[in-house]
């Protein structure tokens, strides 16, 4: 059943450089995420859309 | 679009420049790292229209709560690096060839311009969307036409067709004061076009001192500045014509009590020093070539690129001093 349809002819295996890069990419967006989602209810907050009790 | 055929030229000319790998490893995972993304937002550019929409912030009637002054900032400033990378993309192929730009993410390979027009659109959006719930409808407009204006009228249509491109394109720099402003109050008065005003009127004398001495690296991208188009004499004559421009309406804050005593000391200083510098751009022979080798030519030469150095070194502490003196007036008026 482990068959590819297309089976990539050449593959190369990710150099330590690109590895090294791809998680920093990865830590940076999830951090980016994570403060702009804090940044949003921030302003809803201080907007009075969201109570500031919750 | 013209932009997709201009991706393509990219990628036609590719062999000879340095993103031949259109930023991409062996294995095809890209090698940006998230410093090439900041830098993609241009800094520099950044912290200007950082200062300037702060101190558009500051000057304007009415009071906004901290955290709403602090997110607003941060959206305009998200929102001037957007159009920054936006901007990289867009003109990627004249950055690999010049001095001043070739170190630049896409440039040095080190991403794709495809990654760079995925960022800036993106934060484009989150810019201007963040800033509409932070503030207004009014500055969330006028961050999204000030992005529209960089890429599309500045980057896309001018700057490789006119030699006024960047007279009409420094409005894209001129509209944060306005926006931080608008941020405020939530409309358009005119203080506000004042604070337009001067960064517009002082955007050509400060650019065009670059290209004074910088000639040879727009001329050989093919870019219409001033001196390659109309010569280095009618270029520093427009010099100086735009810095007596700044000057009166530099100080016309001065009259529409935006500006107080300490702003009308230190504005009038600012401009004479401005003019003084313009005038030895005027009077110099910046941006020409030496007629012969001997001594006289070439040191008059030098000369003057040393003067066009000069005047765009100022021209950077004139706008941060110009803002700054006029924010910190109105915000001692506050205190006492």
């Amino acid at each position: 059943m482990a068959e590819y349809r297309d089976k990539p002819k050449d593959f190369h295996q990710p150099t330590p450089e690109e590895l090294k890069a791809r998680n920093k990419r990865n830590v940076a967006i999830a951090l980016s995420l994570a403060l702009f989602m804090i940044f949003v209810f921030v302003t809803m907050v201080s907007k009075g859309v969201i109570p500031s009790g919750v | 679009m013209a932009s997709s055929s201009h991706i393509t030229d990219i990628e036609a000319t590719s062999s000879d420049v340095a993103f031949a790998n259109l930023g991409v490893g062996p294995s095809g995972l890209s090698l940006a790292q998230p410093s090439d993304f900041f830098a993609l937002m241009k800094p520099r550019v950044m912290s200007l229209v950082v200062f300037t929409a702060w101190a558009g912030l500051v000057c304007a009637p009415g009071v906004l709560p901290l955290w709403k002054a602090i997110a607003s900032i941060i959206c305009i400033a998200a929102g001037a690096g957007a159009s920054g990378a936006l901007n990289m993309w867009y003109d990627a192929d004249i950055d690999a060839k010049m001095s001043r730009t070739k170190k630049r993410p896409i440039p040095q390979g080190k991403m794709s311009p495809s990654a760079a027009l995925g960022f800036g659109t993106l934060i484009s959006v989150a810019s201007i969307w963040t800033l509409y719930i932070a503030s207004n409808m009014v500055a969330a407009a006028l961050l999204a036409f000030t992005i529209f204006f960089y890429l599309v009228i500045y980057t896309m249509w001018l700057k490789r067709s006119t030699p006024q491109n960047i007279v009409i394109g420094g409005a894209a720099g001129a509209f944060p004061p306005m926006i931080g402003w608008a941020a405020v109050s939530g409309d358009i008065t005119l203080n506000s076009i004042l604070l337009f005003m001067i960064i517009f009127i002082w955007t050509p004398p400060h650019f065009w001192a670059l290209a004074l001495y910088k000639t040879g690296d727009y001329e050989k991208v093919g870019i219409p500045m001033m001196p390659n188009v109309k010569g280095p004499k009618s270029t520093r004559n427009q010099i100086m014509a735009y810095s007596v421009l700044l000057a009166a309406i530099a100080i016309a804050p001065i009259f529409t009590g935006l500006g107080g005593p300490i702003f009308a000391v230190f504005s009038i200083a600012l401009n004479l020093a401005f003019l003084a510098l313009a005038f030895k751009v005027w009077k110099s022979r910046a941006g020409e070539t030496a007629e012969s080798s001997d001594e006289a030519s070439l040191y008059a030469v030098k000369s003057g690129d040393r003067a066009a150095r000069n005047l765009f070194a100022f021209s950077i502490i004139y706008l941060f001093a110009i803002f700054g003196v006029m924010a910190l007036e109105t915000v001692l008026k506050g205190l006492i």
